[in-house]
């Protein structure tokens, strides 16, 4: 095994353009635990712990910015994402336990793309964007096109996840987030929900959800929100959105639960939701 | 090979391992460590806990290689040496917060990181300290009351 540790932006890219099929380590929670469990085997490691100027949190021109090397115990404490986006700061929260928060990155979370990563929903519901950089140009998309599969991601074999770029939400929304795991600490979810609205008298004027561990990438209910705009939130419009729900999902039997459990879950949490605001 | 100056406990020291040792390996077998357990090896159950830079973390889930020159670890065998150390430890005697002894170096060195960044924590926040620590004997509350009474609380 080889392992590299560049101390900056430029020496990664030069590294990981002659090594494309490196892997690129940050936090260590899920590539050490996927290795110990031999799911992986790195030949070639490129640690990027050492670009320090990859971990920062900023507000500027209407967007937070958080670095990709950012940690989960920053994020939930941080002043700027408390006061802007709070569902990801409730996210942050519910990571492992506290030394896996210390450890575990923002970038890592969504580079490994598991249907049950924490951030995303949130991330999903502020219409968050990656910004990756390669050797000759910096692109930005949608978080929502970034996920391509299970665990499968759009970052090219020469690029380095920059940062995570999300605009302000607008004025009035109200956030909220839920998570179902088997205990508070250390689980993985068996199904989450974020989910960002504004209501006015004459319906719903802004509506977002996003859902994680029911398809094999973190979603936006697209669809949903489709149906549930310029709505009021009667009894049987909440019916029929659980109707949508359902076909619009497809969560699987695994070792943390069932189809079916997931499915009740999440529409539970979505009634809940929706009737709680 | 791998070389690296770490400042292990308060002192400098230099030494060799390999590439893909995790600093759970380097602690225990490179540096005859031990009090550092190895138990699930995955982050779930905490009993590996050391505090590197400051900050608690798992030294399963920590390639040794990618810790430069210059770093500091503190383990539990160097977390027994401080004054908040002893106070921990004869405050997990008196409240029997002890059984089989294998998830306590982890619960001190969480409990030792806890009551560094707070002075008296609160129940809520003791238990949240220590959520990533599994014991399979004691059911907490003992560990707890240690934590409570280390913090001159009780």
């Amino acid at each position: 095994m080889k392992i590299f540790l560049p101390t900056n932006i430029k020496e990664f890219l030069e590294i990981k353009s002659k090594e494309p099929d490196a892997i690129i380590l940050a936090g260590g929670t899920d590539l050490l635990a996927q290795w110990h469990n031999n799911k992986i085997m790195p030949n070639k490691i490129i640690s990027i712990s050492m670009l320090k100027n990859l971990s920062f949190i900023k507000e500027e021109n209407n967007f937070v910015e958080i670095g990709s090397l950012t940690n989960h115990a920053t994020i939930e404490s941080n002043k700027i994402i408390n006061k802007y986006l709070p569902i990801l700061a409730t996210a942050a929260s519910t990571i492992g336990a506290p030394a896996i928060r210390n450890m575990g990155t923002i970038g890592g979370n969504i580079a490994n793309a598991s249907p049950a990563a924490d951030l995303a929903p949130a991330l999903l519901v502020y219409d968050a964007i990656v910004k990756l950089t390669s050797m000759n140009s910096t692109r930005e998309l949608k978080l929502s096109e970034f996920y391509r599969g299970y665990k499968q991601t759009a970052l090219g074999k020469d690029e380095l996840i920059f940062s995570i770029k999300i605009p302000l939400p607008p004025q009035g929304v109200v956030t909220e987030f839920f998570k179902i795991g088997t205990r508070r600490a250390q689980s993985i979810a068996k199904v989450s929900l974020a989910g960002l609205i504004k209501k006015e008298k004459k319906g719903i004027d802004i509506i977002r959800l996003a859902a994680g561990s029911v398809a094999p990438t973190p979603i936006r209910l697209y669809e949903l929100e489709k149906f549930l705009q310029g709505k009021i939130l009667t009894r049987s419009v909440i019916s029929t959105a659980c109707d949508i729900l359902q076909k619009y999902i497809k969560p699987i039997t695994d070792v943390r639960s069932t189809e079916e459990y997931r499915r009740i879950a999440l529409k539970n949490i979505l009634v809940k939701f929706l009737s709680g605001i | 090979m791998i070389k690296r100056k770490w400042n292990i406990n308060g002192k400098i020291q230099n030494i060799q391992f390999e590439e893909d040792q995790r600093l759970l390996d380097v602690l225990r077998d490179v540096l005859d460590l031990t009090g550092t357990k190895e138990g699930c090896g995955e982050g779930e159950c905490g009993t590996c806990s050391v505090i590197i830079n400051g900050e608690l973390k798992l030294a399963c889930l920590q390639l040794a290689a990618v810790l430069p020159d210059g770093t500091d670890i503190l383990t539990i065998e160097g977390v027994e040496k401080t004054s908040l150390g002893k106070r921990i430890q004869r405050s997990f005697i008196e409240t029997n917060a002890v059984q089989c002894g294998f998830c306590t170096p982890g619960m001190i060195i969480a409990s030792f990181y806890l009551l560094s960044n707070h002075k008296k924590p609160d129940r809520k926040t003791i238990k949240r300290a220590l959520s990533g620590n599994l014991c399979r004997c004691t059911g907490y509350n003992s560990i707890f009351e240690a934590i409570e009474l280390a913090s001159g609380r009780k």
